[in-house]
């Protein structure tokens, strides 16, 4: 038994490394955030948006103003038309500026963006660009950042 | 050079914060809901109690969140949703902390009245405790509400005070000095009416609110571009004495060299930290209002526009919005630190 689970564990960890399997994970993120967007999950955007978190250029620390930033955008009526994914890459040291080129987003990706994070873009039917900071967690992704409709 | 600036000012902040963290630290005496700690060095911890608030620390709590700090002289009761720091500066040669609120509410109870009380700041006005318990209130919008249940409170704002006596209160708009003082019943003030006034207000003209932003934003610059060129020159004197000294040592002596140090460097090096301190006052004050006014006011029109982005009244408050940012990057960043962010 302890042996199947070791082979399964290092099943698990040469797929999760395959590139294959990384760009499935990238576009199932924007399959699912667009799906939230659309069907207005609200609670389950919250729960996986992690703070500090970043829209645009801006920090956000308060978990309350995570509740408003999903909650506003739901209510407006926003809704994510024919998603295209277009690329998604491992966090560098450079990515901040797919943000916004400030010493504070800098700062941000350098301090609080974990390990193994993506940046994911994709197209909306009307030619617009998101972007969106994802991290890895136990049961699949949290939501860090926030970038779009642009 | 920009590196060289960020290296002495991290150096400077080590000497002058950590000294002074040692001397007036606040004790988490009472905790309950979601509370933060986040250390001046950048790590956020969940607060309990018996758990200290340092200098350059700032405390959060969440929508349950609620915790009594003790500082000897004085006990503060943090509500909900706040943010709170304590940002030193230099004031008469002295150091003091300043209570920092840009984000919520707290109450204030001076156990002992010395004279030495520190000032409550938001980012619209500073209250002078001459009083034994008030509450200041920090709104959506950047005003503030300031109420006095016992003995007396000066609320400065632009160059305006006013002196509160129990049972009133003072709003104060940023960039405006304070408005009429009113009447209160203590008990009977709707805390949570007002920062929901606060907020329909802002949604009403939000162009008119982050103009406003920009005034406070710009006031905290000039004094930043008033204190920098006074610190350059005394930074550069301060090198030129330390070379002399070496003179000294090595002409005159261990005595003399022991002398000159005492008599010229110290006092030298003490006003240059001092420069550094208040300099990071504004710096660090300029932040709050960046982080919790102007940057939940982009959140909250952002957000509700997002299907309407070249809405006029979004457009005109991303304009000032924009402007007010670049001052702050041009301005104020080059003041901070990778750990004040």
């Amino acid at each position: 038994m302890k042996k199947i689970m070791l082979i399964a564990a290092a099943a698990l960890l040469v797929l999760s490394s395959c590139a294959s399997f990384i760009h499935m994970q990238d576009t199932n993120t924007v399959n699912s955030f667009t799906d939230l967007i659309n069907t207005g999950k609200t609670d389950k955007l919250v729960k996986m948006s992690k703070t500090p978190f970043l829209l645009d250029q801006e920090i956000i620390v308060l978990t309350r103003d995570i509740k408003t930033l999903w909650r506003n955008i739901i209510k407006a009526g926003y809704k994510i038309k024919e998603p295209q994914f277009k690329n998604g890459e491992p966090v560098n040291e450079n990515t901040y500026l797919e943000f916004y080129n400030s010493m504070e987003v800098k700062t941000f990706f350098k301090k609080y963006v974990k390990k193994g994070s993506r940046v994911i873009q994709f197209k909306t039917g009307n030619g617009k660009r998101i972007i969106l900071l994802v991290e890895p967690s136990f049961f699949g992704r949290n939501i860090r950042g926030f970038k779009g409709p642009y | 050079m920009a590196k060289t600036r960020s290296a002495i000012l991290s150096a400077l902040l080590f000497l002058i914060i950590i000294p002074s963290a040692f001397s007036l630290p606040a004790e988490v005496v009472y905790t309950e809901g979601e509370t933060y700690i986040h250390e001046y060095e950048g790590v956020d911890y969940e607060a309990v109690i018996g758990d200290e608030v340092n200098t350059g620390d700032s405390v959060k709590t969440g929508s349950d969140g609620y915790m009594e700090l003790d500082r000897n002289d004085v006990t503060i009761k943090i509500n909900p949703d706040t943010v709170f720091t304590l940002i030193p500066r230099e004031e008469k040669s002295k150091k003091t902390d300043v209570f920092t609120l840009f984000l919520g509410s707290a109450s204030f109870r001076y156990n002992v009245l010395t004279g030495k009380e520190p000032p409550v700041q938001t980012s619209s006005m500073v209250a002078g405790a001459r009083g034994t318990e008030f509450t200041v209130l920090a709104g959506f919008d950047g005003s503030s509400m300031v109420v006095v249940k016992s003995g007396e409170v000066a609320v400065n704002s632009e160059g305006k005070t006013v002196n509160l006596k129990p049972q009133e209160g003072v709003q104060v708009n940023p960039g405006e000095p304070p408005g009429e003082k009113f009447r209160v019943l203590i008990g009977k003030v709707d805390y949570k009416k007002w920062n929901e006034d606060r907020f329909n207000s802002f949604i009403k003209d939000p162009v008119k609110a982050v103009e406003r932003t920009e005034n406070r934003m710009k006031f905290y610059i000039e004094n930043i571009s008033e204190l920098y060129p006074v610190y350059l020159e005394n930074r550069a004197k301060l090198d030129s004495e330390r070379k002399k000294n070496k003179e000294i040592k090595a002409k005159e002596g261990e005595e003399a060299s022991k002398k000159y140090f005492k008599d010229v460097i110290v006092p030298l090096s003490l006003k240059t930290s001092n420069l550094v301190l208040n300099i990071r006052y504004y710096a660090l004050s300029a932040l709050s209002l960046r982080r919790y006014i102007m940057g939940r006011m982009y959140m909250t029109l952002k957000t509700m526009y997002i299907t309407k982005p070249d809405n006029r009244t979004f457009t005109e408050f991303k304009k000032v919005f924009s402007q007010t940012l670049k001052l702050f990057e041009r301005s104020v960043v080059p003041q901070l630190v990778e750990a004040d962010i």
